[in-house]
């Protein structure tokens, strides 16, 4: 082929274009530290890694309703430990009241100690945790127990979604707890326990025994619902914070350039601009027009 | 008089040489002008009978009419290519994977989402949906409004193309017939407006796809797509109008044909006219119908999910979003709605009015929504049909990028083969140049010899 001086002066041009745009991108990618920047980039890669965001984006809002759930559970668990407590000194009282040995005196004593016990265990019962009444149910706005110890709240739970498509109760109603729903009326076991020693109805004492032990069996078990639940939402927390990690590795990979080949790539492409600029360097070509002698 | 004869030889030879001189020292001149092709010089001897000697006659342009011919192919594919990567671009910028772009937005509004159906009654939880649904929308619009300036920008880019075009035309047309007139008269050089002629056609064809008929003669005539004159033999220009199509919204071309308008849009399919086109048709369009259509179908998908709730006052029937009535321009009308805007107790997380205020049971349907093959006919999700529309984009544009390349290295290779043979070097010239000075030094020698000749017989008679 027959070379021309234009030939020539293009091609050194268009060479050290190239490599000037090699440089630059190795230079952008070698900054930013990722290989993909735009979607025209590396399109697959770039829709595939959206996936991922939305992944991690997902495992973020998971972790955060696990922790609003957990702190519910707990305080709710925690209040129903306390009534647990309450109820069991109150059968101790009981049960010390029904023996022949004790004067109607005594027992009256007793009953102030009961009634103090029932408004413990009503105040517990309207725990709030975050503005929310943790034993309302879904009408959690306002106390679900009244000074009569009437729940006003909402018979279903608020469910929350602690993983996809993972929905657990948060929390159980007061009214299966404390309430008739469960079984016993405890606040009503507890009045009918102070008007017995008030009384000094022996029997009356007896009888609230059983009362207060269905009571306590309620407890316990929405203690256990409430201790499942925490479970449950112990595992998705680990659920969420491992989907995240791996949908940070996994966009990642997709999008981030490797150390390594970003650096090798770089001084590829320095020492290629480099050349380029020392060919171009000894241009003109030594030609006939400098050496010719006419 | 054969000594005379000799002198008369030897005068010729001293023109030939001046006139091979001045012709190297025009293409050496000539040798960084873009288009100029080398002249060479044609001598022809002269017969010792008809007076002997060297004759020149005018210097003729070296050149392949095929390649030319080709390389204007290459041009308009290149021209394609980067019409469409300049009205691509655009999308590279509105899909990026960053902050405040739709796919983070998306990702927000179901965050805050899954907060709502966590806290139905917190007060900040509501606030933060409000807050991320009108980000959502704010993200589509502005990459709806992105997607349209891009279009206006491709649509008056080949209006200014077509201006070119036609200014260009008008110039081919004057100097055809410069050349026609040149070409009739005698010993006038047409080659350097042939050049001029070809540099325009050039130019023009990395606009259009534009061909040249030229015979023996030297008629010549350009013709768009192979199908019709924009320039005739005699010159006559036929020009290219970019109308406004008012069905579409877009410009097409038109020419103008015995006193109406013929739309003559479909010859153009390469060129930067033709690929501004292809890529406003194409993926610019697909990207917007795709983006109207996501917008459209979420839009709608959460409202009936949200107009079936209850907000904080017991209300029902509330729409989340506001949107145009149909998925044409969805995209850029999409706002929160009025029914919910600056007051998150409307938020409809409850599905009755019975328990109220951690009813969530809505808001956990809603959230639900996001996992719903909502949109693109039950295929896509609104994430998998957002990632879909930035798979398409990149990929187009990407497409476009690769040609790009591909196209502009085809015509690099086109104007080298071009240049091999039309192209000036210094070498070359400088070696003729050695020559026609020789030659010029040996005819002043013949005119010497013949000179001393003549004076040693005039001696001799005396």
């Amino acid at each position: 082929v027959r070379v021309t001086d234009s030939t020539m002066y293009a091609q050194m041009r268009a060479g050290l274009a190239t490599r000037r745009e090699h440089l630059e991108r190795a230079q952008s990618a070698a900054i930013s530290g990722r290989r993909v920047q735009k979607p025209s980039d590396d399109p697959a890669a770039m829709a595939k890694a959206r996936s991922h965001s939305a992944q991690e984006s997902r495992s973020i809002a998971n972790e955060r309703t696990v922790n609003v759930t957990l702190t519910a559970l707990q305080v709710a668990d925690s209040a129903l430990d306390q009534i647990g407590e309450s109820l069991a000194r109150a059968r101790e009282l009981a049960l010390q009241a029904s023996s022949g040995t004790i004067s109607a005196e005594d027992r009256s004593y007793l009953a102030n100690e009961v009634e103090a016990l029932r408004s413990q265990v009503l105040g517990l019962a309207n725990t709030q945790e975050g503005g929310r009444y943790v034993f309302a149910g879904m009408k959690d706005g306002d106390s679900p127990f009244g000074a009569d110890g009437v729940y006003n709240g909402d018979t279903e739970a608020q469910q929350v979604e602690i993983s996809k498509g993972l929905r657990i109760p948060l929390g159980v109603t007061g009214d299966r707890i404390l309430g008739a729903a469960g079984g016993q009326d405890v606040f009503a076991a507890l009045s009918d326990l102070t008007s017995a020693l008030r009384g000094n109805d022996v029997d009356a004492v007896r009888a609230s025994l059983d009362q207060l032990d269905q009571g306590s069996r309620q407890v316990r078990s929405a203690r256990v619902d409430i201790g499942g639940g925490i479970d449950a939402t112990e595992v998705a927390r680990s659920v969420a914070e491992r989907g995240r990690d791996q949908a940070v590795a996994a966009r990642s990979a997709l999008l981030d350039a490797d150390p390594l080949d970003a650096f090798t790539e770089l001084s590829r492409a320095q020492g290629a601009l480099e050349a380029a600029v020392a060919v171009a360097a000894q241009l003109p070509p030594p030609g006939l027009a400098s050496t010719a002698r006419l | 008089m054969s000594l005379t004869k000799a002198m008369n030889i030897g005068r010729s030879g001293l023109l030939a040489a001046q006139h091979g001189t001045s012709v190297a020292s025009q293409n050496i001149a000539n040798a960084a002008t873009e288009g100029y092709t080398r002249r060479t010089v044609n001598l022809s001897s002269v017969p010792l009978d008809h007076g002997g000697g060297v004759k020149s006659a005018p210097s003729t342009r070296v050149q392949d009419q095929f390649l030319e011919r080709r390389s204007l192919g290459a041009r308009a594919n290149s021209g394609e290519a980067e019409g469409r990567v300049q009205t691509l671009q655009i999308l590279d910028t509105i899909l990026a994977d960053e902050p405040g772009d739709i796919g983070s937005a998306l990702d927000g509004f179901e965050s805050a989402l899954s907060d709502l159906s966590a806290q139905p009654s917190d007060q900040g939880a509501r606030q933060a949906l409000l807050s991320n649904a009108q980000q959502l929308s704010q993200a589509i619009n502005s990459a709806a409004s992105g997607l349209s300036e891009a279009r206006v920008a491709a649509n008056d880019s080949i209006v200014g193309a077509v201006e070119q075009v036609n200014r260009q035309l008008d110039e081919i047309g004057a100097l055809t017939r410069d050349i026609n007139i040149a070409r009739n008269t005698p010993n006038q050089d047409t080659g350097d407006l042939i050049d001029q002629r070809n540099r325009l056609v050039r130019d023009v064809a990395k606009a259009l796809p534009v061909t040249t008929v030229e015979d023996v003669k030297g008629n010549f005539s350009l013709k768009l797509g192979g199908s019709f004159n924009l320039v005739d033999v005699e010159g006559g220009v036929r020009k290219l109008q970019a109308n406004l199509d008012a069905t579409s919204g877009d410009v097409r071309v038109y020419r103008e044909i015995s006193g109406r308008n013929e739309d003559v849009t479909r010859f153009i399919n390469s060129g930067t006219i033709g690929g501004t086109m292809t890529a406003r048709d194409g993926a610019l369009s697909q990207a917007q119908t795709a983006l109207d259509q996501l917008a459209f179908d979420m839009a709608s998908a959460y409202n009936t999910q949200h107009s079936a709730g209850v907000g904080l006052d017991g209300e029902t029937g509330r729409n989340l979003f506001e949107v145009s009535a149909s998925a044409q321009g969805a995209a850029s009308s999409l706002r929160l709605s009025a029914d919910v805007a600056g007051q998150p107790g409307n938020l409809a997380a409850a599905s009755s009015g019975g328990s109220l205020p951690s009813d969530n049971r809505n808001a956990l349907e809603l959230l639900n929504l996001r996992d719903r093959k909502l949109t693109n006919g039950g295929v896509d999700t609104a994430q998998s049909a957002f990632s879909s529309i930035v798979a398409g984009a990149g990929s187009s544009l990407r497409a476009a990028m690769d040609r790009q390349v591909q196209t502009d290295a085809a015509v690099g290779q086109m104007d080298a083969l071009r240049e091999s043979i039309s192209g000036v070097s210094t070498d070359d010239e400088m070696i003729s140049l050695m020559r026609y000075q020789r030659a010029y030094q040996a005819s002043l020698r013949v005119i010497e010899t013949a000179d001393q000749m003549l004076q040693e017989l005039l001696n001799m008679r005396r």
